[in-house]
C-alpha cells in the first residue's frame, strides 16, 4: 500500500497541493483527475522522487520514501512522464531496453534482451522492435514507453496522461492494457487522465484534485456528480449510467 | 518465455549490433590506410613501401627516411588522429549533452578561451620560459577556466542546457574581444604569430604533445563510455532520463568534465581546428543512430579519418606549402556537409 499522510506540494511560495491524505492499494488502479494546474502531475513527480514535498510523508509498505535513498526509493516506481519530443533516434528495442538501465553493460546480457523483447511482446510489438521509435504511430510509442517502465518490475506505477495523444480505439486499447497488468501484477497503479468518461470506464477509484486544494475520492459513480464537477471545473454536465453500469458524463456548457 | 516473434527481436537487434561493429571496423582499417597516406605525402612524396619499412623496422631503415618518417611525420600524423578523437567524441557528447545539433566542443567557448590563453602568453613573449610549453600550457588553463565558469553559472540554474549554451556564447564573445585587443596592441610580428596560433596546425606536434593528447583521450574516453547508456536515455529527453533514474545534473557534470579537459588539451596543442567537433557526430549518427555506445566512439573514430584525411589534403593542396589544417577543415568540409544534409540520405544500418 501507497500512504500518502498530510502531504504538502509547491513550487517556491506557491503551494499546489495541501494536506493530502490517502491510500493506494495494491492491484487497484486509481486515476487522478482535476482540472489544469490543480496539481496531477506535480503530484506524480512527488511520489516518484523528483520533487520534493514541502511537508508531510510518503510511505511504501509502512516504511517512508522520503528517508530512504533516492534510488531505492525510485527502484519501486515504474514512472512515464507527459514527454513528447521531435526526433529521438532510438528503436523500439533499444528504448524499452533502457527500462533496465541499472543492469546494462556494453555488452547487452542476453536475460536482459530477452526480458525487452517479451515485454515488447505482450504488446504485439516484437515485430518492430528493431524499427525507428519515430516511426511508430502514437499508440505504439506509448506501449514502448509503457513496456519500458515495466521492465524495472515496479511495485507502483505511475503514467501521467499516456492517452492524451492518442485516438478513440488507442485510448482504449492502452488503458485496457495498464488495467490487465495492474491486476496481473499487482501492482499500485496511478494514471492520470483528463477524460472523465475513460476515468470512469477504467478506474477503480477517482481522486480529484481540486483548485482549491482540496480533494474528493471514491469509486467513479460516487465522485462524478453534477454539483462537484460545476463547482470544479465550472462545467454544466448530465450525468448517467450506461448499460454497462458504468457513470458517463456529458459537458453542456462551461458556466460563467 | 520462447516464441518465435521474440526470437526474431532478439536476433534483428544482434543483428543490428554486429553491423554496427563491422562499419566500426571497416572504418578502423580505412585510417589505418590514410595514416600511412598522411605519412607518405609531404614536401617529399614517399613512396607507400619505404613509409610501411621504416615504420616495422626503424633500425634498419635509411637515416635520412627514419628521420622524415619517425621524427617528423609520425607524431604529426598521430596527432591528426588523437585530437580527431578528442574532438568527434567530444561533440557527440556535447550534442546529446545539449540535445542541440549544432553543439560542438566549441560551444562552451573553450576554443575562444585558449585562444586568448596563447595570445596573451605570446604577447608576453611567454614569460621568459620555453613557448613550446608555456604557450599550450596557458591556452589549457584559460579553457579550463572557461570551462569552469560555465559551470559555476551552469549551476545556478540546476545545469540547464539554455544557461549553459547561452553562457558558453557570452563566454565565447567576450574571449574573441579580448583577444582582439591583444592583437590590435600587439607588434606586426607578435601579432602573426598569433594568428598562425589560432589557425590550428598539426605543424605543432611533438611527440610529448601527441603523448599528452592520447593519454587525455585514453582517460576520458573510456570514463565517457561507462555513462553510455545513460547518455542514450537522454535522447529521450530529460524527463524520460529521469524517470529512468538517470540524475540529469549529475551526468552532465561528470561528462562536461571530461570533455572539456579532452577539448582543452587538444586545442591547447594545435590551436583551434573547427568543423570535426561539429561534423564528426553527424556523419556518426547517419551511420548507426543514437546508441551513444556505438555512436561516441564511432565519432571519434570518425573524426579522427576527417582530420586524417585534412592532413593529407593540405599537404597537396598547394605544393611546398603546408596550409594549416584547420583552413582545409573547413573550407573543404563545410560544403560536403551541407551536401549530405540537403540530401538527406540514409545510411542508418
Amino acid at each position: 500500500m501507497l500512504s500518502l499522510r498530510n502531504l504538502a506540494l509547491a513550487y517556491g511560495d506557491l503551494e499546489v497541493v495541501r494536506d493530502l491524505t490517502i491510500d493506494f492499494r495494491d492491484g487497484e488502479l486509481t486515476a487522478l483527475v482535476g482540472p489544469n494546474g490543480a496539481g496531477k502531475s506535480t503530484l506524480l513527480r512527488a511520489l516518484f522522487g523528483d520533487h520534493r514535498a514541502k511537508s508531510g510523508e510518503i510511505r511504501l509498505d509502512g516504511e517512508r520514501l522520503d528517508t530512504t535513498s533516492l534510488r531505492a526509493w525510485q527502484a519501486a516506481m515504474g514512472y512515464m512522464p507527459q514527454e513528447n519530443r521531435g526526433r529521438m533516434g532510438l528503436s523500439a528495442m533499444e528504448t524499452v531496453l533502457l527500462g533496465s538501465l541499472g543492469r546494462l553493460t556494453l555488452h547487452v546480457p542476453e536475460d536482459e534482451l530477452r526480458r525487452a523483447a517479451v515485454a515488447l511482446d505482450q504488446f504485439g510489438l516484437a515485430e518492430v522492435s528493431h524499427r525507428s521509435l519515430d516511426e511508430l504511430s502514437g499508440g505504439q510509442k506509448q506501449l514502448v514507453f509503457f513496456a519500458q517502465a515495466l521492465l524495472r518490475d515496479p511495485r507502483v506505477m505511475l503514467l501521467d496522461e499516456p492517452v492524451s495523444a492518442l485516438d478513440l480505439r488507442h485510448q482504449h486499447l492502452l488503458m485496457e492494457d495498464v488495467r490487465r497488468l495492474c491486476r496481473e501484477r499487482k501492482m499500485i497503479t496511478i494514471v492520470v487522465l483528463h477524460d472523465l468518461n475513460l476515468a470512469a470506464r477504467f478506474a477503480d477509484r477517482l481522486v480529484m484534485l481540486c483548485p482549491d486544494m482540496s480533494c474528493v475520492e471514491g469509486s467513479p459513480s460516487e465522485v462524478l456528480e453534477r454539483t462537484l464537477l460545476g463547482r470544479v471545473y465550472g462545467v454544466d454536465t448530465r450525468i448517467g449510467l450506461d448499460e454497462d453500469g458504468y457513470p458517463w458524463v456529458q459537458v453542456r456548457g462551461a458556466t460563467r | 518465455m520462447s516464441t518465435p516473434a521474440i526470437d526474431l527481436a532478439i536476433a534483428m537487434h544482434r543483428r543490428a549490433e554486429r553491423r554496427r561493429m563491422v562499419a566500426f571496423l571497416s572504418l578502423f582499417l580505412l585510417l589505418g590506410g590514410l595514416l600511412v597516406l598522411d605519412i607518405a605525402t609531404g614536401p617529399a612524396l614517399l613512396p607507400i613501401s619505404d613509409v610501411l619499412a621504416t615504420l616495422a623496422g626503424p633500425a634498419e631503415a635509411d637515416l635520412t627516411l627514419r628521420a622524415i618518417v619517425w621524427d617528423l611525420r609520425l607524431p604529426m600524423a598521430l596527432m591528426a588522429l588523437t585530437v580527431g578523437v578528442a574532438l568527434g567524441t567530444s561533440g557527440a557528447t556535447m550534442q546529446t549533452l545539449l540535445d542541440n545539433p549544432l553543439a560542438s566542443p566549441y560551444t562552451l567557448g573553450l576554443a575562444a578561451a585558449a585562444g586568448f590563453g596563447a595570445a596573451l602568453c605570446i604577447q608576453n613573449g611567454g614569460w621568459g620560459l620555453n613557448p613550446s610549453f608555456i604557450v599550450p600550457a596557458c591556452a589549457f588553463v584559460f579553457a579550463c577556466l572557461a570551462a569552469a565558469t560555465i559551470y559555476g553559472v551552469g549551476n545556478i540554474r540546476g545545469m540547464g542546457t539554455d544557461t549553459m549554451v547561452l553562457a558558453g556564447i557570452a563566454l565565447l564573445f567576450m574571449f574573441h574581444s579580448l583577444q582582439s585587443l591583444l592583437q590590435f596592441r600587439a607588434t606586426p610580428e607578435v601579432g602573426q604569430q598569433i594568428v598562425f596560433w589560432l589557425f590550428g596546425s598539426l605543424a605543432k606536434a611533438t611527440w610529448t604533445s601527441v603523448q599528452i593528447t592520447a593519454a587525455a583521450c585514453l582517460i576520458a574516453v573510456p570514463l565517457l563510455m561507462r555513462e553510455a547508456w545513460k547518455m542514450t536515455a537522454l535522447r529521450l529527453g530529460e524527463q524520460r532520463a529521469r524517470a529512468l533514474g538517470v540524475n540529469v545534473v549529475w551526468l552532465r557534470f561528470v561528462t562536461i568534465a571530461l570533455i572539456s579537459f579532452m577539448t582543452a588539451t587538444a586545442i591547447s596543442f594545435v590551436g583551434t581546428i573547427g568543423f570535426i567537433g561539429l561534423v564528426a557526430p553527424h556523419l556518426s549518427r547517419l551511420l548507426v543512430g543514437e546508441d551513444q555506445r556505438f555512436l561516441l566512439p564511432l565519432s571519434g573514430l570518425v573524426g579522427a579519418l576527417l582530420l586524417s584525411a585534412a592532413s593529407v589534403v593540405s599537404k597537396i593542396l598547394m605544393p611546398g606549402v603546408l596550409v594549416p589544417v584547420g583552413i582545409v577543415t573547413a573550407v573543404v568540409g563545410v560544403p560536403f556537409f551541407l551536401h549530405l544534409i540537403l540530401s538527406r540520405r540514409r545510411l542508418a544500418i
